[in-house]
């Protein structure tokens, strides 16, 4: 999937706006997905995206690529996506995140991109392999699951509104993480 | 120690709970020793945050589509690559909020040409600059949060590794600073005569290089002033809150002399003779010189002669005296959204002044039929 992007690269750089076109439109979705796993805004992740690859066009000349394009832009989304965090939490503004110093040493040190997810994360095959699990997963848990990924419905909210215990809401997502762990695991 | 006796249910749900923003302090603490443990620990959490990220739909129903993004990218490629905040703030004023997070954005951007040097990319270390153009104004705020506020004409520059020991300004123009806070990195401006070193506080810097002094004005807080480039003064100066510090670049004894009883009227000077090219006012009004970043700008006694430079660059035009003899006419007042016109209309009902628009120039002619009746009114209120 990535070589579809990469391929795009030479033509960006000589200034082909149409190529840019067909690369924003392919990765702009996915790069907000990922940027809103970090800042928790879609509003924001959207300004995120654009702003890197504005960036990205206008410095095109002093570029210089050594893996793949797709990695880099990845790369650049997340390194915009964890500096607008420590903004926020300069900042002071909400986040939806718990606002202690310690969880953003925490994201900064152990939210790492790997060349794997870069390249997975533009992937559809990947998104429709996730869908495929996610649809088999055993009711309860599918539910859960789905109130906290796809509603960003938090563990409090879900455990009320299904009766359970904030414990059982995690083992429930635990579960269903695991399932596409494996999936992930043996894509690899 | 207490990290072996965490079980791997325990280890699953601390994932689980870091990842749906549920985990406190304690916890984050447990999570980071144990993936810290080793590598098969780091890619096990690693595994679970991937399936995490992969499996979230991003439907951005509450923003816009790909498509509809897209069309507004299209636009910014054509902005001018410099000064980027002027015109973003220019073409989104009508939407100041998504204005107010461009600019911020840009602020990052820049900052994150420092990440990509650091990874995978080779550029060149340019500074990260701002220019704001005459007759425009402008709000930035630095990647360690402090928030500044730049005037027309003025250069704001910092190096790439703006933070890392010190975070290090160059200023030439005039800027508000609201520091962030931070005693371990010091905030340092630095401008062609002097050094303003502070820790977290607001102060205004007034440093065009097309005036004789430069000036530093301390809202709240304490900041140090220090001498650099041919001055040979090697004092540090410690101002406390309100305190005026003004630095002649080259010294004229009438120019002191004009300036500070100019600045006499009102605030007390402390402090000339051990600082021969230097003047300090303490008990100043400070929003006299800090409001010009506000929408409301305050103007109290002050001569025509220096206000004119003021209106130059606020309205970026040119100001001609055709009578230097108006130079000394005084004004007070507010402006707010006035128009030039209609302040220069508002001046000429207190002063013996004639004005004429032409392009971008404005000239000012001594009005001598009422100089005479003006100059009456003057001399009563200056003898009350």
């Amino acid at each position: 999937m990535g070589h579809d992007i990469d391929q795009y690269w030479q033509k960006i750089r000589d200034g082909d706006e149409k190529s840019l076109e067909i690369v924003f439109k392919k990765i702009f979705a996915p790069l907000c997905k990922y940027t809103c796993q970090i800042i928790h805004d879609p509003f924001l992740s959207q300004e995120i995206v654009q702003d890197t690859l504005l960036q990205i066009w206008q410095n095109r000349d002093e570029i210089k690529i050594r893996n793949s394009f797709n990695a880099y832009i990845f790369q650049s989304v997340h390194n915009h996506a964890l500096n607008a965090l420590r903004q926020l939490k300069t900042k002071k503004q909400s986040v939806n995140h718990p606002g202690s110093d310690e969880i953003w040493q925490f994201i900064a040190s152990h939210y790492n991109v790997d060349d794997d997810l870069a390249e997975k994360i533009f992937s559809d095959e990947t998104e429709l392999l996730i869908q495929k699990t996610v649809e088999e997963l055993p009711e309860q848990c599918k539910r859960v699951f789905r109130m906290s990924r796809f509603e960003s419905r938090s563990n409090l909210e879900i455990a009320n509104e299904l009766d359970l215990s904030e414990n059982t809401v995690k083992t429930h997502i635990y579960r269903a993480l695991h399932k596409i762990t494996e999936i992930l695991k043996k894509n690899n | 120690m207490k990290k072996t006796n965490i079980t791997k249910e325990d280890i699953n749900l601390l994932i689980v709970s870091y990842l749906t923003n549920s985990i406190d302090t304690i916890d984050i603490a447990r999570l980071t020793l144990w993936i810290q443990a080793n590598e098969e620990n780091r890619r096990y959490f690693n595994l679970f945050k991937d399936a995490w990220v992969l499996s979230a739909s991003f439907t951005g129903s509450s923003a816009g589509s790909t498509e509809q993004n897209w069309e507004v990218f299209k636009h910014k490629l054509s902005a001018p690559e410099r000064a980027e905040g002027i015109s973003f703030k220019k073409r989104y004023l009508k939407n100041f909020q998504i204005a107010a997070s461009w600019l911020v954005f840009f602020v990052l951007g820049s900052v994150v040409t420092y990440y990509l040097t650091r990874n995978s990319v080779v550029s060149p270390a340019n500074p990260v600059s701002f220019m704001v153009p005459l007759g425009a104004r402008s709000n930035i705020i630095l990647p360690d949060g402090s928030n500044i506020w730049l005037n027309a004409g003025t250069t704001l520059s910092y190096d790439q590794n703006f933070g890392q020991k010190e975070r290090i300004i160059r200023l030439t123009g005039e800027a508000y600073f609201d520091v962030a806070s931070d005693k371990e990195r010091p905030f340092i401006v630095q401008t062609s005569g002097i050094d303003v070193h502070a820790i977290g506080t607001k102060f205004n810097i007034k440093a065009y290089p097309d005036e004789n002094t430069i000036s530093a004005t301390l809202e709240e807080g304490k900041i140090n002033v220090s001498f650099n480039g041919e001055s040979k003064n090697s004092k540090i100066i410690k101002l406390t809150s309100k305190e005026k510090f003004i630095f002649f670049k080259t010294v004229k004894k009438s120019e002191i002399y004009t300036e500070s009883t100019e600045e006499n009227t009102r605030p007390k000077i402390v402090q000339t003779t051990e600082l021969p090219d230097a003047r300090i006012l303490t008990n100043v009004q400070t929003e006299l010189y800090t409001s010009w970043k506000d929408t409301r700008w305050i103007i109290e006694g002050e001569p025509l002669g220096t206000l004119a430079p003021l209106l130059e660059r606020r309205y970026n035009l040119q100001i001609v005296f055709v009578d230097d003899e108006l130079k000394k006419y005084k004004f007070s007042g507010t402006i707010e959204n006035e128009t030039v016109d209609q302040i220069l209309n508002a001046m000429q009902l207190t002063a013996p002044l004639k004005y004429k628009i032409t392009k971008d120039t404005i000239r000012l002619n001594l009005n001598r039929n009422y100089k005479d009746q003006f100059g009456r009114i003057m001399n009563r209120k200056n003898t009350n």
